[in-house]
């Protein structure tokens, strides 16, 4: 056994010899630190590469599913870059590189679209370290993230000390970057045989590139096609009335689309109207809706739309047309002069009715009062369609005023031509493509108007067909909203009627509808008296550009019978109301 | 000399602590209450959606609900305050607070959204998580009528009124929000399309 000297001198060499090991084990700061090692980059290889056996055997399709892996033995990959070419007979076409971060979330936050870098970035591993260490508690900002990627546009990398320039990403395509690793890509493929060349390079967080890109050589078939048809379409028996700038209730010509495409299942179309020119956008909608801002001249109201789909491969469908028949008002023009047009409905059948000639008379003293004498035109209905203005006339009009005023006391069908079939669906059209219309109403409207329910309804915007009075119990209306009161003509409506006119309805207002006068009722009947009758609907205004939604003023019944005085304020009101005067 | 015992040394430690302890002053103010109440501008849609009062006999009264799920007032620093239907609540109704914005009460700026005690100081913000409940439902003397609404998109849920208002110790400070309906309201062929739009109409302190 050693003394105590003795082992605590070994102690002290062994301590000694400890620590000279120790640093000279260390490194020596002052010597230059190991370089960089280069990241390496492989691929999956699918498809199987680049023989024409394999090829053929394989059927190759042009839609191709890769793989690819990095390593870095120093660090760690913060992206990929790729691209690829397509070996034409013309000629080699190819891709940019495309740069994708290797993350699949943000700090644990997951992402729709995984980050795609913009070429002008200077820095890759910068942009990894942003988006890597974000707080995880900063739900607010990460959403704000995830949401700004899934708009698909580059934005500038949000770095808390600032933007730096260059350094902006966007949301990569979700269908075509499944994961940083993996890529369903689609191969031009326009010829027999189409060879291709796919390149991949990892980065490292020293922003090296990996100087030898993966590749893989492979050839796909060409791509199969489609066929593309119109599904519907506007009827051609008539030429519709379309304006330039769509509305609620003239949105335009509605075609609709369908395909054979056994490839893909997924495709887009695009459209264009009397050339083969000016083709929309690509578009997944399988429909097109057509304005008069479409329409080309053509020297008559046939016009022309043709059709091509796009599917998933890029393959282009042969193009397909079809005719269809459209017109242009010319009230759609801002710059067309205000007219009116007078639609007398009344029949000129002798001994019983209104005569006519004096209802005309009536109304264009009524209208001229109203400063309509250098605008006005008259139309007297007569039967057979050529009877009713047709709709380019109609479209010729800024407002329309239509009365069917009958005798009341001995009414009959007879008396008036109905608004009904194409004279009604001319006037639909009409007020769809923006025109305004007057109408002093007549008895028994929900005869006068087939299909009245509906059209009091979605028209003239009643809460319904109302309910009519059957007795000789009108005695004139009280007027609201700007209206007079109207009073009743004794010359007219004489004591033989107990001076009062039947079959008068009352109405209520729906949505935008106002009541502009109540029924003022002889007898008093509580029903009747003071309840709403006619009925206006201002149409709202959109542009100065555009036509704007129709309006109405609907009297409720026939003015002929009314004092005249009267009407031609009634009137006046009613040019203001569907914006055709600045009077009174 | 005697030697120090342990009463001694305790002596010594509690005045060196004593010593070295700092006398602050702790400002704790009384808190002064914050009242928010709700107003309705409707002047160029009144024609189709009048104001009204609640109609005893029929028992009816025009309607656009809102139902409002939060309310609360902050100072810079993102410093927040709930504000609740009283003085005494503790918390919202979970399924929010419905308020008719055609109430009368709405056009005279008498609708009360809600009341707090809040601290001293100057409140910058006040944020209303609310929304509009369709269709707007008029009452009128022969039938009723309903004129749909349609958000326009994006969807906004909670907006931030800029309010610049102060409250004292133990004074209310009451705060006028003013839903802008000619404002927010679009009106299109059969209904309204709408963006709410709010602002401060008044700060007062009562």
């Amino acid at each position: 056994m050693k003394n105590a000297p003795t082992r605590y001198r070994y102690t002290f060499i062994a301590s000694i010899l400890l620590l000279g090991l120790v640093l000279w084990s260390c490194e020596n700061p002052s010597s230059s630190p190991n370089p960089n090692m280069l990241p390496e980059t492989r691929l999956a290889n699918v498809p199987a590469d680049d023989t024409i056996g394999v090829y053929i055997g394989q059927g190759t399709i042009p839609e191709q599913t890769l793989f690819w892996v990095g390593d870095d033995q120093d660090g760690f990959i913060v992206g990929y870059r790729y691209r690829w070419f397509n070996l034409h007979q013309q000629g080699p076409e190819s891709t940019q590189w495309n740069t994708i971060l290797n993350l699949a979330s943000m700090s644990g936050f997951p992402l729709d679209t995984l980050i795609q870098v913009s070429p002008t970035a200077a820095s890759v591993a910068r942009i990894y370290r942003y988006f890597s260490t974000l707080n995880p508690d900063d739900i607010s900002l990460l959403e704000q993230l995830d949401d700004s990627l899934a708009s698909g546009h580059y934005f500038a990398v949000p770095y808390p000390t600032g933007p730096v320039p260059g350094d902006s990403v966007r949301g990569a395509d979700p269908i075509q970057i499944e994961a940083p690793n993996k890529g369903n890509f689609i191969f031009n493929s326009p010829a027999d045989s189409n060879l291709h060349r796919f390149e991949v390079k990892a980065i490292d967080n020293s922003d090296v590139e990996d100087p030898t890109p993966a590749a893989v050589s492979f050839w796909t078939l060409p791509s199969p096609g489609l066929i593309v048809r119109f599904a519907g379409q506007p009827g051609v028996s008539t030429a519709a009335l379309i304006l330039r700038c769509a509305t609620e209730k003239n949105p335009g010509l509605r075609f609709t689309f369908a395909a054979i495409d056994p490839s893909t299942f997924q495709r887009d179309y695009s459209w264009s109207v009397d050339d083969t020119l000016h083709w929309s956008p690509w578009s997944r909608d399988a429909f097109a809706t057509v304005t008069a801002a479409y329409l080309q001249p053509t020297g008559s109201d046939t016009h022309s739309i043709y059709l091509q789909g796009r599917n998933r491969w890029g393959v282009v469908s042969p193009i397909v047309s079809t005719r269809f028949r459209a017109q242009v008002p010319a009230i759609d023009d801002p710059a067309w002069p205000h007219r009116t047009l007078f639609i007398n409905s009344t029949r000129y059948t002798g001994a019983g009715n209104v005569d006519s000639l004096l209802s005309m008379s009536f109304y264009t003293e009524v209208l001229d009062s109203c400063g309509k004498r250098d605008s006005l035109d008259t139309w007297l209905v007569r039967a057979g369609a050529a009877g009713f203005p047709s709709r380019v006339q109609l479209g010729t009009y800024t407002s329309v005023v239509v009365a069917a005023d009958v005798r009341i006391s001995t009414f009959n069908g007879a008396a008036v031509f109905q608004i009904n079939g194409d004279r009604r669906t001319r006037l639909q059209d009409y007020l769809n493509a923006g025109g305004k219309l007057i109408y002093s109403g007549s008895p028994d409207i929900g005869f006068m108007i087939s299909g009245y329910a509906g059209w009091a309804v979605n028209y003239l915007h009643y809460l319904n067909a109302g309910v009519v009075n059957t007795g000789l119990d009108f005695g004139g209306s009280i007027g609201t909203e700007g209206y007079p009161n109207i009073r009743l003509d004794s010359t007219k409506v004489t004591a033989d009627s107990s001076y009062a006119i039947r079959m008068i309805s009352i109405g209520y207002p729906r949505g935008f509808g106002e009541t502009i006068s109540l029924f003022n009722s002889i007898s008093n009947n509580p029903g009747f008296e003071n309840q709403p009758m006619g009925i206006r609907y201002k149409g709202p205004f959109i542009s100065p550009e555009c036509r704007s939604i129709y309006s109405i003023v609907h009297f409720a019944f026939p003015l002929y019978f009314a004092n005249k005085s009267d009407v031609i304020q009634a009137m006046k009101q009613a040019f203001v109301d569907v914006n055709e005067n600045s009077i009174p | 000399m005697s030697k120090l015992n342990r009463y001694h040394w305790l002596v010594i430690l509690a005045s060196v602590i004593g010593l070295s302890c700092e006398q602050y002053e702790y400002a704790s103010p009384t808190p002064g209450i914050l009242e928010v109440r709700f107003a309705v501008k409707n002047g160029v849609n009144a024609n189709y959606i009048p104001f009204s009062a609640f109609d005893t006999s029929t028992g009816t009264q025009n309607r656009l609900a809102m139902i409002m799920n939060r309310l609360d007032v902050r100072q810079s620093g993102n410093v927040k305050q709930e504000i609740y239907a009283s003085l005494s609540a503790i918390r919202r109704n979970p399924d929010g607070d419905f308020f008719n914005c055609l109430d009368v009460a709405a056009r005279d700026s008498n609708l009360f959204l809600g009341i707090a005690y809040v601290p001293p100081g100057t409140y910058s913000e006040l944020v209303v998580s609310a929304s509009l409940i369709g269709p707007i439902v008029i009452f009128n003397p022969w039938a009723v009528n309903e004129i749909p609404i349609n958000p326009l998109p994006p969807y906004v849920g909670s907006f931030t009124i800029p309010i610049n208002a102060t409250v004292q110790e133990s004074r209310t400070t009451v705060v006028v929000v003013t839903l802008d309906l000619d404002q927010s309201l679009i009106q299109r062929a059969e209904d309204y399309d709408y963006r709410i739009v709010y602002y401060a109409s008044s700060v007062q302190q009562l």
